[in-house]
């Protein structure tokens, strides 16, 4: 039997720039507070690992910029780009 | 006049809403549920609870304004219905795109729980209708996401009601989230869909320390007596 292949795009969504990041700004203090001087600026974002079956990477990356518009990414305020983390393989 | 309160997995603040509005306010209300397709002929207002739907993951109101009843309240405003979110329903409504702009995170990282003052502004809305502008309401705040941002096109939003003193003077002092023009509700163009992150429903009953929240929602009921009818 034939072994599902998949690839595994990652999201990764960050502030636009300008947009207030208070989180990122205690994060930024609080390492200058315990002597990284060096630090001038943390901003915070996540990321979203997604596994989708298939070979085909231009579809599969199509799908997730679909998803990012209709749910992952607020466009108000979020930027986001896409990273291929894993060619086509069998699942692991 | 036919109020409907929704109910997302997570919303906790319904059964308040539910109460005051059958209870206090004396106005016929049901329960619509997320699943719902179609907001039931014969609303006037749909109210959006306050609470923590889908957990609050991915994004505050994310993933609620995604559901099948959203999209039917959207149709329904479209229509010139009434809707009203408190909260986590300003979140959705914002996530929804019914509202503009978007809340992040209170600019001090925390929680905030406690009564504050509001100062009615200028835009029209029925949920203002019967106040006067520059008065000043007492109700109550719970959250952690209500620091408003506005759209990133620069548009101005129509705010309805901003955090103040008692005497109503604006101020950092008064903004308990660093929202952007102590802004503490705000309206569509057309005035009939309201976010709000106080709740008016923890107001409704002077037992509960105020009645000042009685005063939206009975806003909202004179405009639809007075203006309703003739659309919005």
């Amino acid at each position: 039997m034939e072994r599902l292949i998949f690839v595994l795009m990652r999201v990764v969504v960050t502030l636009k720039p300008g947009v207030q990041d208070p989180e990122g700004a205690t994060i930024t203090d609080s390492l200058q507070r315990i002597g990284f001087a060096s630090v001038n600026r943390v901003t915070v974002g996540r990321h979203f690992d997604i596994e989708i079956p298939g070979r085909d990477e231009d579809r599969i990356r199509r799908e997730v910029e679909k998803m990012c518009e209709s749910l992952l990414v607020n466009p108000v305020l979020q930027d986001y780009h896409i990273e291929r983390i894993q060619g086509p393989q069998p699942a692991g | 006049m036919q109020f409907c309160v929704v109910t997302y997995p997570g919303s906790n603040c319904d059964r308040d809403c539910y109460h005051v509005i059958g209870e206090v306010l004396g106005e016929p209300v049901r329960y619509l549920r997320h699943w719902a397709e179609h907001v039931p002929r014969g609303t006037s207002c749909v109210v959006l609870p306050g609470g923590f739907s889908y957990g609050d993951y991915l994004r505050p109101g994310a993933i609620a304004a995604r559901m099948p009843v959203t999209g039917a309240i959207e149709d329904f405003a479209a229509g010139g219905g009434l809707v009203l979110g408190i909260c986590n329903g300003f979140q959705i409504l914002c996530e929804a795109g019914l509202l503009p702009g978007s809340l992040i995170v209170n600019d001090h990282l925390a929680f905030s729980c406690l009564p504050v003052h509001v100062r009615v502004e200028g835009d029209p809305s029925p949920f203002t209708h019967s106040l006067k502008q520059g008065e000043v309401l007492r109700m109550p705040i719970a959250h952690r996401d209500g620091n408003y941002r506005p759209p990133s096109d620069g548009a101005q939003p129509q705010v309805a009601l901003r955090y103040c003193s008692p005497a109503g003077e604006l101020g950092e002092d008064y903004n308990p989230n660093g929202s952007q023009y102590s802004t503490a509700a705000i309206t569509n163009e057309r005035g009939n869909v309201m976010g709000m992150m106080p709740h008016p429903e923890r107001c409704a009953e002077s037992i509960l320390g105020g009645e000042d929240g009685m005063r939206v929602l009975q806003s909202a009921v004179d405009w639809w007596k007075e203006v309703g009818s003739y659309g919005i």
